[in-house]
């Protein structure tokens, strides 16, 4: 192969590869853009946090933070099937039986007590947070997404 | 019902990057089937009205959602941030989740009223059909945010010795410096190949007078396609004695993540050059913990001329083993040996490497720069030779430097 056709070959995989880059991201849901947010700043705690034993612990809440994230889905996603169960089967659909509001949203987000609690133990978490990072430290991990 | 699946399945959804063109798809097959199988024109048009008013609905849900975010973000980023802080976000958002049973309440009521039955029931029927309405399936999506959690982090790994052996999924990294795992035991019969600039001083004869230096840059590019497989790049240009373009390495790496063990399968090539083309099929191991690392592999590298120059085959085989220790986490040093028969047809061939590095690793925001160096004796120990005894070279060396950088790709 000649050199020409080598560079060429190259430079078309360098492109392609290069070309996945998008320029905004799409914007995702909160729980979404929390999980992964928290999951980036676990694995790299350390190259900003030079205690390793605070990096560790700092590491540590960021994935339960992560893992917070993760169980609510799987509430949403419970939350989705017990819906669908209210209406599945042929008799359901063709007779458009009429929910409630309530109901209805009960199916579109996760019952109030379950987001309740998602979002208090995430609080408490970033508290935690809190007294093992420094301001600094804080700030340095809030430019990691 | 219908317009419970739809609901449930919309927010249901993570809000990725791929979800919207899946909402956006169904919506478009719901307006297709209503279109097509509602021929009662007052009641086509009242459905349409309630899908439209449905589509507000979700889009005022996703903008109050995206405010609460950015009001919890708000309260993140305040380092002095109490409970009070969070808790004014929870109540802007208890309060907009009222308005939208409110609106959902609405357009139900309005969807209901402008289906007869048999519409409705003959809606549901044609839409189920279609491929877009896969999303709607609630125990597809229940199976998905279980398998999510399991899911590799798409973050920039930090710490060299915690990396895996491939990047995650969406992480890019131009590789312009030696030590990256791409080139980790790329070592064919008539050459060695890492990242960066390097220096290759070769001293032969007997008086050890005679030698020859070679120049080469390496830049190149390692990109994780899934989880657990990335494909890498790298394009050596030879700068001294004379200029030149070497071989494309081309590289494949899928990888098993235990927990504390990686066990990867690669295979590269390099594109035809002076012995056709040379391929390195693999094994990889790495052992990861807080601050040491074990990476070791057996690889058979092999240079099989091509269709139109054939020639006998070489072939070598290579076990390498490097040990990472981070002093600190942001520096690192590495030491490397192993085993490595560059040609099994030579009887007295084989030889033990011995390598040095060390890698200073550079966060910048939620981009990574890490600038490394190497020193390495390819052929240090020659067991048996000449004529039985065992010699060490020391006049044959190679010196890399470079840099390379991480980013997310979307």
């Amino acid at each position: 192969m000649s050199s020409l056709r080598q560079s060429a070959v190259a430079l078309a995989v360098l492109t392609a590869l290069g070309g996945c880059r998008s320029k905004s991201p799409p914007a995702r849901h909160p729980v979404a853009e929390l999980t992964a947010s928290a999951s980036a700043k676990a694995e790299v705690v350390e190259l900003i946090v030079p205690d390793w034993q605070r990096a560790e612990r700092a590491r540590q809440l960021y994935l339960a933070i992560a893992a917070l994230g993760y169980e609510f889905d799987e509430q949403r996603a419970r939350s989705a099937a017990r819906g669908r169960s209210l209406t599945a089967g042929p008799a359901a659909a063709a007779t458009a039986q009429r929910l409630s509001a309530a109901q209805l949203e009960s199916l579109l987000v996760p019952p109030l007590e379950a987001s309740q609690t998602t979002c208090e133990r995430y609080v408490q978490l970033m508290l935690e947070m809190r007294t093992v990072l420094t301001d600094d430290e804080l700030k340095r991990l809030d430019n990691v997404h | 019902m219908l317009w419970f699946a739809l609901g449930t399945a919309i927010m249901m959804l993570t809000g990725e990057f791929y979800d919207d063109r899946a909402i956006v798809k169904l919506f478009a097959a719901l307006r297709e089937t209503i279109a097509a199988t509602v021929k009662d024109m007052p009641h086509r048009a009242q459905a349409l009205h309630a899908v439209e008013g449905f589509e507000r609905a979700f889009e005022t849900h996703r903008r109050d959602l995206a405010e609460f975010g950015a009001c919890v973000e708000r309260a993140d980023r305040k380092y002095r941030a109490t409970q009070a802080d969070y808790a004014a976000c929870s109540e802007q958002a208890r309060a907009k989740r009222v308005v939208l049973r409110q609106a959902l309440d609405q357009v139900e009521r309005e969807y209901e009223a402008a289906l007869s039955p048999a519409e409705h029931a003959l809606v549901t029927s044609s839409l189920t059909e279609k491929p877009q309405a896969r999303i709607l399936d609630a125990q597809l999506n229940l199976d998905t945010a279980r398998k999510r959690a399991t899911r590799r982090s798409r973050g920039i790994e930090g710490v060299a010795t915690q990396r895996h052996i491939t990047v995650p999924r969406n992480v890019v990294s131009i590789v312009y410096g030696p030590l990256a795992p791409s080139t980790f035991g790329q070592r064919f019969p008539s050459n060695i190949v890492d990242a960066g600039t390097s220096n290759a001083h070769h001293e032969g004869g007997a008086d050890g007078t005679a030698y020859t230096e070679e120049w080469f840059t390496r830049p190149g590019i390692r990109f994780g396609l899934f989880d657990n497989f990335e494909a890498g790049v790298l394009i050596p240009i030879k700068l001294a004695p004379d200029v030149a373009l070497a071989p494309t390495l081309v590289a494949l790496t899928y990888q098993l993540r235990l927990r504390a063990v990686d066990l990867g399968f690669r295979f590269s090539f390099q594109t035809p050059g002076d012995v056709g083309w040379a391929l390195a099929p693999g094994a990889l191991l790495k052992l990861r913990s807080q601050r040491l690392a074990l990476h070791t592999g057996v690889l058979a590298p092999m240079e099989v001329g091509t269709l139109r120059e054939k020639r006998s085959p070489t072939l070598g085989l290579n076990a390498p083993v490097r040990v990472i220790w981070n002093l600190v986490p942001v520096l690192y040093v590495m030491g490397e040996s192993g085993l490595a028969y560059d040609n099994l047809d030579v009887s007295d061939g084989l030889t033990i490497p011995l390598g040095f590095g060390a890698g200073y690793t550079w966060l910048l925001g939620s981009r990574l720069l890490e600038f490394t160096g190497s020193f390495a004796w390819d052929h240090w120990l020659v067991p048996g030779k000449p004529s039985g005894a065992s010699t060490f070279q020391y006049g044959s060396y190679r010196v890399a430097f470079g840099a390379s950088f991480y980013f997310q790709a979307l």
